[in-house]
């Protein structure tokens, strides 16, 4: 158990790189599509439904780089704790422990069954 | 401009979020609605990714300190992930106003619990589940390992279900209903609810948030300087931790959270 949790440990340390490497994104992202005249909360005041795709086929046709280098440090970020519970899986499958290998697995597809959903709706 | 503001609103969130144990949530929503005039579902949204940044940057300090429990924490994290599936599709049906009823109703409820007279009970046999998993553990207090049995495991599990559909429903890490669980009705010593919690909200708010992302309703304008605020304020708040008068913050931190709850409540029934 000692050594799962050694192993867990250097998972959770690579986890901290990850969020400092996905933040260095964002900002500059952020920092590429800043404008410091615009009011960019003014649109998002009210809901509209404009999904990724569409959102990141505007970016490309208008040459927004900075936005889709933040949306590629936004996914970075959110995709850390699914590689966090895959890794765990690993482990778990090199410790021979089947059921929590198993239970892994079934919150891996739980992750991955969720971001289908955005997809979806 | 504006979104510069937004920049140390969201360090001083990620800031008091780290001395408190919140995942910046029950700031950054109120925030962004009440001050900002943003769409509470975009608030939702860009809140859930400051959960996972504070989440993930604290796993390795509390896996450090032996106080979180791994298996505990994987089991218990099907509840909360198919519970933000959950929230995540009710989120689509649900109007704004009902939203701000509930996130008013929850940071009235979170207060009334910061409130509460905390006890530690331990467990004094184990579930046959935590048995069969192995889920009792040790943990260092007070320079020696205490070792604990865990109670109650498909009730704790029913009740992550819960908390995952909070998570998801209102851009928060859920970790007061997650610590109730797993304190009040498993029996797992308090440090290490906490503890276990904190590793756990990452995972949750991934699995609304990478919903919301695919659906557009994350966005960079806001979601970068909340980002980036809640990184820079969690990394201050965990240095400065021990020297701070966290009771007093706490203190004063409840007091707002229900004088915003109240105002959340408010703009919920004005509509």
């Amino acid at each position: 158990m000692r050594n799962l949790e050694t192993m867990e440990l250097k998972i959770s340390k690579f986890l901290r790189i990850g969020v400092l490497i996905s933040g260095l994104i964002i900002l500059t992202g952020w920092g590429l599509s800043f404008k410091p005249d615009a009011d960019p909360f003014a649109p998002l005041q009210t809901y509209s439904s404009f999904n990724l795709i569409d959102s990141l086929q505007m970016h490309f046709i208008l040459q927004n780089w900075g936005k889709i280098i933040a949306y590629v440090g936004l996914l970075f970020l959110i995709s850390l704790p699914v590689i966090r519970v895959f890794l765990s899986i690993i482990l778990f499958i090199k410790q021979k422990e089947k059921i929590m290998a198993l239970i892994g697995a079934i919150v891996l597809v739980g992750l991955i069954l969720s971001f289908r959903l955005g997809i979806e709706t | 401009m504006m979104s510069l503001v937004l920049l140390p609103i969201s360090v001083i969130a990620g800031f008091i979020g780290s001395i408190l144990g919140l995942g910046g949530g029950v700031i950054i929503v109120p925030v962004l609605t009440l001050v900002f005039g943003v769409d509470i579902r975009y608030a939702v949204a860009a809140s859930l990714i400051s959960i996972i940044a504070t989440s993930s940057g604290a796993a390795a300090s509390f896996l450090k300190d032996h106080l979180t429990n791994l298996r505990l924490a994987i089991l218990l994290e099907i509840g909360t992930v198919f519970g933000a599936m959950t929230g995540f599709m009710l989120s689509t049906s649900l109007k704004s106003s009902s939203l701000f009823l509930c996130f008013g109703g929850f940071l009235l409820f979170s207060g009334a619990m910061m409130f509460r007279q905390k006890k530690d009970p331990r467990a004094e046999i184990n579930h046959p589940w935590s048995e069969k998993l192995g889920l009792n553990s040790k943990f260092p207090d007070k320079g020696e390992w205490v070792h604990y049995k865990v109670a109650n495991v498909p009730f704790g599990l029913a009740s992550m279900y819960v908390a995952g559909i909070f998570s998801a429903l209102l851009g928060i890490g859920s970790g007061i209903f997650k610590m109730m669980a797993m304190d009040g009705a498993m029996k797992v010593p308090m440090k290490v609810s906490s503890a276990t919690s904190n590793f756990m909200i990452g995972v949750t708010a991934s699995a609304s948030a990478g919903a919301y992302f695919l659906r557009g309703d994350i966005k960079p304008e806001i979601a970068s300087p909340v980002a980036i605020g809640i990184i820079m304020g969690a990394w201050l708040g965990a240095r400065v931790m021990p020297k701070m008068n966290a009771l007093l913050i706490r203190k004063v931190f409840i007091v707002v959270m229900i004088i915003v709850g109240i105002q959340m409540i408010m703009k919920g029934l004005n509509g």
